[in-house]
C-alpha cells in the first residue's frame, strides 16, 4: 500500500517536471530560436516484477541534426549575396547614372563636337564647345575613378568592425561549449541548461555562418577553410590584413598565423571582400577604356596642326598605368589640331574629323579589340551587369532556400501549443491519480489513529 | 497555499512516504507508533494532498488559458 503512496510520488515529481518544460515551451512558442524540449521518463522496475514508479531519464531537445548545416550554408550563402550585390549596385550607379551621360556618351559627345569643328575649323566658339566637351569627360573619368575607389573604400572600412563581430561570436560560442559540457555532465538537472544553451549555440552558429561562411559541427568546433576558429572551449582570434596584394583574413592559433584562403570566406565578409575585388576591377577596366580613348584622340592630335600653324599637343593627360585622364594643362581652343597640314590651308579641318572618326575605330580599348568605344563601353558595363544581376539572383535564390529550410526545422523544433495541450492534460490526469493515491495513505493513517 | 510552497511540499512528500513506511512497518512491532506521531504524519499527508490539488488547479487553469488561445505556426 505504501508503494502506491510511492509510486503516486514519483508521478507527481515526473509531471512537475515535465508541467516546467511544458511551461517553458509556451512562453517560447514565438522564440524562432527556441527547440521544443520533452521530458524522458522511463518505468522503475519493482522488485515483483511490477513498477515501482516512473524516473525522469533528462530532458530531450527536438533537433532537425541534418537541416542546422543546410541553414548555415544557406544562410553563408544568403548574407554574401546581399553584401556583394549592395555593393556592386551602388558601383553600378556610376556607369550607368540616373541623371546626364555615361561616359560613352559624353565621348561621343565630344567626338561629334570634333566632326562639327571639321566644317568650320577656325570658328573659335565650336572650339570653345570642344573644349568644355573634354573638360567635362575629364572631370567624368575623375569622378568616375573617385566613385568606384569610395565604393570599394567603404566596403573595406567597415569589415574591421564585422571581423570584431566575428571574434565576439566565436569567443561566444567557446564559452558556450564549456558550459554546454558543465550542464550535460549534471544529468539530469541539467537537462533543461543545456538544452538552452544548446539552441544559444545554433543560433549563434547561424550569424557567424552569416558573417563569414564558418561551418560549426556537431561538437561545437567552427572552422573556416580548414583553419579552426573555435576548438572546444577555445576561439582563436581572426584579423583583416591588408597590403599590397589585397586582403585577407589571418587566424592566431597557438602555434602560429594561419591564412584561411579567400575563396573559403563566404558570408557578409566573403561578400564584401570579393566585392571589392570586383569593383577594384571595375574601376581598372574603366580607367582602362578612358585611357584608350584619350590615347587614342591624342595620338591624332599629334598628327595634326593647331590655330597657330604648330604640332598639335596632347589634349589629355593619359597615366602611364590604368587611372582617370586629366585635362593637359593650359590647353586653350586654338591647340585643336584640326588641320592635316601646317601651311593652314583655310577650311582644313580634315584632322578635326579624323580625330571624330575614332568613334567608329576599332580597338580602341584593348580589351575590346574588335569593338568600337560605343560597343566597348556596352560590353564593359554589360559584363558588370551580369556580375549585378546574378548576385541579386542569388540573393533571391539563398532567401527563398533560406527560408524554406527554416520553416521544414520549425516544423520540428517549434513548439506545437495544441501538442502541449494535450501533454498538460495527460499531467493533470496524472496529478489527479497521484492526488488519489496519497488519499489512500492518508485514509490509511486516520485509520491508525482511530484504532491504535 | 502559493506554487512555491505547493511545489515545496510535493518535493518533501519522499520524507512523509519514508515517514509512512517506517510507520507501517513499525505496526507489528510490540510498541506501535505514538498518537502523536500518526497525527503529525496526517498533517503532512494532508499537506501533499492540499499541494496535488492546488498543482492540478493550476494546470487545469493554464490548459483552461491555453485552450482560448490562436494556433501557432507549428500547429499548422
Amino acid at each position: 500500500m505504501v508503494d502506491i503512496v510511492a509510486i503516486a510520488l514519483s508521478g507527481i515529481e515526473a509531471a512537475q517536471q515535465q508541467l516546467a518544460i511544458t511551461a517553458s515551451n509556451i512562453a517560447n512558442a514565438s522564440n524562432p530560436n527556441y527547440s521544443v524540449e520533452s521530458v524522458e521518463v522511463a518505468a522503475v522496475p519493482g522488485t515483483d516484477g511490477g513498477s515501482a514508479g516512473v524516473q525522469v531519464l533528462g530532458v530531450r531537445r527536438a533537433t532537425v541534426p541534418f537541416v542546422n548545416p543546410q541553414i548555415n550554408h544557406e544562410q553563408a550563402a544568403e548574407s554574401y549575396a546581399t553584401a556583394f550585390s549592395q555593393i556592386v549596385q551602388t558601383a553600378e550607379t556610376y556607369l550607368a547614372p540616373q541623371s546626364g551621360p555615361d561616359l560613352a556618351q559624353s565621348i561621343q559627345d565630344l567626338l561629334n563636337q570634333f566632326l562639327s569643328l571639321s566644317g568650320s575649323p577656325e570658328d573659335l566658339s565650336l572650339r570653345e564647345g570642344v573644349l568644355t566637351s573634354a573638360q567635362q569627360l575629364a572631370q567624368q573619368s575623375q569622378s568616375i575613378d573617385s566613385g568606384l575607389a569610395n565604393v570599394a573604400g567603404n566596403a573595406l572600412a567597415g569589415l574591421p568592425a564585422t571581423v570584431a563581430q566575428v571574434n565576439d561570436y566565436t569567443a561566444q560560442l567557446a564559452k558556450l561549449n564549456f558550459e554546454i559540457t558543465q550542464a550535460s555532465s549534471q544529468g539530469v538537472a541539467g537537462g533543461a541548461t543545456a538544452a538552452a544553451l544548446l539552441d544559444q549555440r545554433d543560433s549563434i552558429a547561424q550569424s557567424l555562418a552569416g558573417l563569414i561562411g564558418a561551418q560549426m559541427d556537431s561538437q561545437g568546433n567552427v572552422s573556416l577553410g580548414g583553419v579552426p576558429l573555435v576548438s572546444g572551449s577555445t576561439s582563436f582570434n581572426l584579423s583583416l590584413v591588408s597590403d599590397s596584394t589585397g586582403n585577407h583574413l589571418e587566424v592566431n592559433l597557438p602555434y602560429g598565423v594561419l591564412t584561411p584562403p579567400n575563396n573559403t570566406v563566404g558570408g557578409q565578409v566573403g561578400g564584401i571582400l570579393n566585392a571589392i575585388d570586383a569593383v577594384s576591377e571595375l574601376r581598372q577596366r574603366v580607367n582602362h577604356y578612358i585611357d584608350g580613348v584619350a590615347s587614342a584622340i591624342n595620338s591624332q592630335q599629334a598628327l595634326g596642326y593647331d590655330l597657330n600653324g604648330n604640332p598639335g599637343g596632347a589634349l589629355f593627360v593619359v597615366p602611364s598605368g590604368d587611372g582617370p585622364i586629366a585635362m593637359q594643362s593650359g590647353f586653350v581652343p586654338d591647340n585643336f589640331a584640326a588641320a592635316s597640314s601646317p601651311a593652314g590651308v583655310p577650311g582644313d579641318g580634315s584632322n578635326a574629323a579624323a580625330i571624330g572618326q575614332i568613334q567608329n575605330l576599332g580597338g580602341v580599348d584593348s580589351d575590346f579589340p574588335n569593338a568600337n568605344a560605343q560597343q566597348a563601353w556596352a560590353q564593359l558595363t554589360a559584363d558588370f551587369g551580369l556580375t549585378v544581376e546574378t548576385a541579386n539572383t542569388q540573393q533571391t535564390q539563398a532567401q527563398a532556400l533560406l527560408q524554406s529550410l527554416e520553416q521544414l526545422k520549425t516544423s520540428v523544433t517549434g513548439v506545437s501549443v495544441n501538442q502541449e495541450l494535450t501533454q498538460m492534460l495527460e499531467y493533470l490526469n496524472t496529478l489527479q491519480a497521484a492526488g488519489r493515491a496519497v488519499s489512500v495513505g492518508l485514509n490509511l493513517v486516520e485509520y491508525l489513529i482511530q484504532n491504535l | 497555499m502559493p506554487l512555491a510552497a505547493c511545489l515545496g511540499t510535493i518535493e518533501e512528500a519522499w520524507q512523509t512516504r519514508a515517514r509512512l513506511e517506517e510507520v507501517v512497518s513499525r505496526l507489528a512491532e510490540p510498541e506501535p507508533p505514538a498518537r502523536a506521531e500518526l497525527l503529525a504524519l496526517r498533517k503532512e499527508l494532508k499537506n501533499v494532498e492540499y499541494a496535488v490539488g492546488v498543482l492540478s488547479g493550476i494546470v487545469r487553469e493554464r490548459i483552461g488559458a491555453l485552450s482560448h488561445r490562436e494556433g501557432d505556426p507549428a500547429d499548422g
